[in-house]
């Protein structure tokens, strides 16, 4: 694309006229966010990998977390109560460790234990720079672990996605009701075919009566 | 192929012309060799968007009775479809998302009194693979409707459907003084309007009356005469991000909105326009994603602003500088006579904005968004008469309530009052026929939101303790919010029950979810 047509225009030399760029880049439009990864039974894999295979649901998080990671986990195992059939089928939730240093194979497979997770329900972990990426990429905010407190301060959303659709979202299950973040999942996941959105603005009796 | 973060590509990425910052916005894409593809400001005539035909043959069941309550109306048809557009004369053509084929898609025109009837079809490729959802909504944005119409997030309609929506075009209690100017229509999906807006499914709505009629020549006594008819002329300011194949960038988990560094008016970047020796209106709308924006003419003339979102204001205000965020709109006159044919003038803009969150700062040179050819005489019978509309009187007998508004993060996303979006529990129920006064403040200091309120417009009483600029008295239905700023609105809840919602109208604040409902009681 060279630019040696004339312009339509004599332009005053005196307006300023500095070139825009478009840089040299192409955006997947299935792009799915990646890293290296081991399950907490030893496999090597990658989230790109696992995506291809099911919709996933990238869940934060560390095993000595005693703030919001069992809320988040848990109202987790409440949504995916809500939508039978989804996460046995073609859906799965990867629990990926904030805390790679301390989070021995173990410790993920005793939260995995702990919390009876189902076989769709994965614990992994990645090399710190990889976690580092990855964190940095869908822009999930973790600090680094404190010694003194031995805590990691993060915020507790999901990022889900599929990269049959290429639609990648948050949502925050501490703080939204299960059947919310539930309606996100669907939409996400499986827009064309989730035939049944929630309408309360389309009670047109309501409205009929509501004119003064 | 590179994997690059968004730090990597911060060093690698675009370069904003003009002095403006680039925009931290790329995160997630494969880098290629080669030069950046460099785009000459000022090659692409500035499109004026066309106005839509009235569609006779609009028939169906469902909309009859709702509709013909306010009067018969005319019937539009809107299509949601895939579509192609060409944002620079050097760029190859964008996929995008196009009401009836065209970016922005067609305007309305609308007359107090007269129903507006859209059947919105969505065409929309239902295995779509990307950002956005073929599932849409739509929200007439400032527009006086009854909650069906209005847009609620998850009144999606999937590709194949259709679903009628009804403009009424009334004023609450019949109030003149409350009938708008300039309104706008846009996808409004839950959680993916961001998404939607930018792949293009955003146009503008027009209202005029016996006073503001769009005849500068109007022999009707009332009628206020602005410059009209090609001197009337919308301007839809959005920045973009392209990919080097023309394709639009767009971040998906990018949770403080995009600004991109592309900045296209009417859908070109940086267009001229070729104006007579007289005055012009421009109808300036903010329908980008996040960018705020700080404009002066480059010679520092001044300028008339005359209505902001709701409408006309009481007088016009005279000024040379003029600052506008997100989805607000402003209408102002610039008096081309005072320059001589052969000139030219550029509209700039002062804001340096790298993230979604809020502006770095201001630069001291502007960046010269749109350039104006001044290249003929023309005769000039329009005016800007010292009383425009009145404003309707602030009836603080009539508040029945005051309420706290705090706009936050929470847990890594955006909340209001504490509370994430929950379509089932709305946060107020104000009753119908009813004012409320609404202290809405931000909590944090590293953004800034501008706050849109469906079904009603409403009045800012105080901005941090004192009486808001007179640009800000006229009628609004977005408000810009940061912490130091907080805000008095006086809130009507006129002629609808129902859930309409209010949210950050940063897109990618609204999508993640800073977004809530009020519940209008009979």
């Amino acid at each position: 694309m060279s630019n040696l047509k004339e312009d339509p225009i004599r332009v005053d030399p005196r307006i300023r006229r500095e070139p825009m760029l478009v840089p040299m880049r192409v955006t997947p439009k299935n792009w799915t966010p990646d890293a290296p990864i081991t399950l907490m039974n030893g496999t090597k894999t990658t989230i790109s990998a696992l995506a291809q295979q099911r919709d996933l649901v990238l869940h934060f998080f560390y095993t000595r977390c005693n703030g919001s990671c069992p809320v988040t986990t848990a109202n987790l195992k409440k949504v995916t109560r809500m939508m039978p059939g989804k996460f046995e089928k073609d859906a799965m939730i990867l629990s990926i460790s904030l805390d790679p240093e301390r989070d021995t194979a173990g410790d993920l497979q005793a939260f995995a234990s702990r919390n009876s997770l189902p076989h769709w329900w994965q614990v992994a972990r990645c090399d710190r720079q990889a976690l580092h990426s990855l964190l940095d990429t869908i822009g999930f905010n973790a600090e680094p672990y404190d010694a003194k407190t031995k805590r990691i301060v993060h915020t507790s959303e999901v990022v889900f996605g599929s990269q049959k659709t290429g639609r990648w979202r948050m949502a925050n299950p501490q703080w939204s009701e299960p059947f919310v973040v539930k309606e996100l999942f669907e939409i996400t996941f499986d827009g064309v075919q989730y035939r049944n959105p929630r309408r309360p603005g389309v009670n047109l009796d309501r409205n009929r009566r509501s004119r003064a | 192929m590179i994997q690059m973060n968004r730090r990597a590509l911060l060093a690698s990425g675009a370069v904003a012309g003009a002095g403006v910052a680039m925009a931290p916005l790329m995160k997630r894409v494969t880098a290629q060799g080669g030069a950046p593809i460099a785009l000459t400001p000022f090659v692409d005539e500035l499109p004026i968007p066309g106005s839509l035909n009235e569609a006779l043959t609009v028939q169906g069941q469902g909309f009859e009775d709702r509709c013909f309550a306010w009067g018969a109306p005319k019937t539009f048809e809107l299509i949601e479809a895939e579509g192609k557009h060409r944002f620079h004369r050097d760029l190859p053509e964008t996929d995008m998302w196009l009401y009836n084929g065209t970016f922005p898609g067609p305007t309305f025109i609308n007359k107090m009194g007269v129903p507006t009837l859209i059947r919105r079809i969505n065409n929309l490729n239902p295995v779509h693979t990307g950002f956005g959802m073929p599932e849409t909504s739509l929200h007439h944005h400032g527009g006086h409707q009854a909650p069906a119409d209005d847009g609620w997030p998850l009144d999606f309609i999937h590709p194949g459907q259709y679903r009628d929506h009804i403009i009424p075009n009334i004023v609450p209690e019949g109030d003149y003084r409350e009938w708008p100017s300039t309104l706008w229509y846009h996808d409004h999906t839950i959680d993916y309007t961001a998404g939607n807006v930018y792949r293009g499914l955003a146009g503008l709505s027009l209202h005029f009356d016996d006073i503001d009629s769009g005849n500068e020549n109007d022999p009707n006594p009332q009628a206020l005469r602005l410059p009209s008819g090609q001197y009337d002329i919308p301007l839809v300011f959005r920045d973009i991000a392209l990919n080097a194949d023309g394709s639009l960038f767009f971040d998906q988990l990018n949770i403080k909105g995009q600004v991109g560094n592309l900045m296209t008016i009417n859908g070109k970047v940086k267009p001229y326009l070729k104006v007579a020796r007289r005055k012009y209106r421009f109808r300036i709308l903010i329908g980008g994603l996040a960018r705020e924006y700080r404009f002066q003419l480059s010679d520092k003339s001044p300028f008339q602003i005359i209505a902001s979102d709701g409408g006309l204001f009481e007088n016009p205000v005279t000024t040379n500088v003029h600052h506008q965020a997100n989805a607000e709109r402003y209408e102002i006159v610039i008096d081309f006579s005072r320059y001589k044919i052969g000139q030219q003038i550029t509209l700039d803009d002062y804001v340096v904005q790298t993230d979604g969150n809020k502006p770095d700062g201001f630069a001291r040179v502007g960046n010269p968004l749109l350039l104006f050819v001044v290249d003929r005489d023309a005769p000039d019978p329009s005016q800007v008469p010292a009383t425009l509309r009145p404003l309707p009187p602030i009836e603080l007998n009539r508040v029945v309530a005051t309420r706290s508004l705090v706009l936050s993060k929470k847990g890594g996303m955006w909340v209001l009052n504490d509370k994430a979006w929950n379509p089932t529990v709305p946060l107020f129920r104000p009753k119908l026929n009813t004012f409320e006064i609404w202290n809405v403040s931000v909590k944090g200091g590293g953004w800034n939101h501008p706050l849109h309120i469906h079904q009603e417009f409403f009045r800012i009483l105080k901005r941090a303790g004192r009486t808001p600029a007179a640009h800000e008295l006229g009628k609004k239905d977005t408000v810009w919010l940061d912490d130091k700023n907080p805000v008095q609105l006086y809130v009507g809840f006129r002629t609808f029950t129902g859930p309409y919602v209010f949210h950050c109208h940063n897109l990618g604040h609204e999508d993640l979810a800073m977004i809530g409902w009020y519940d209008v009681q009979p």
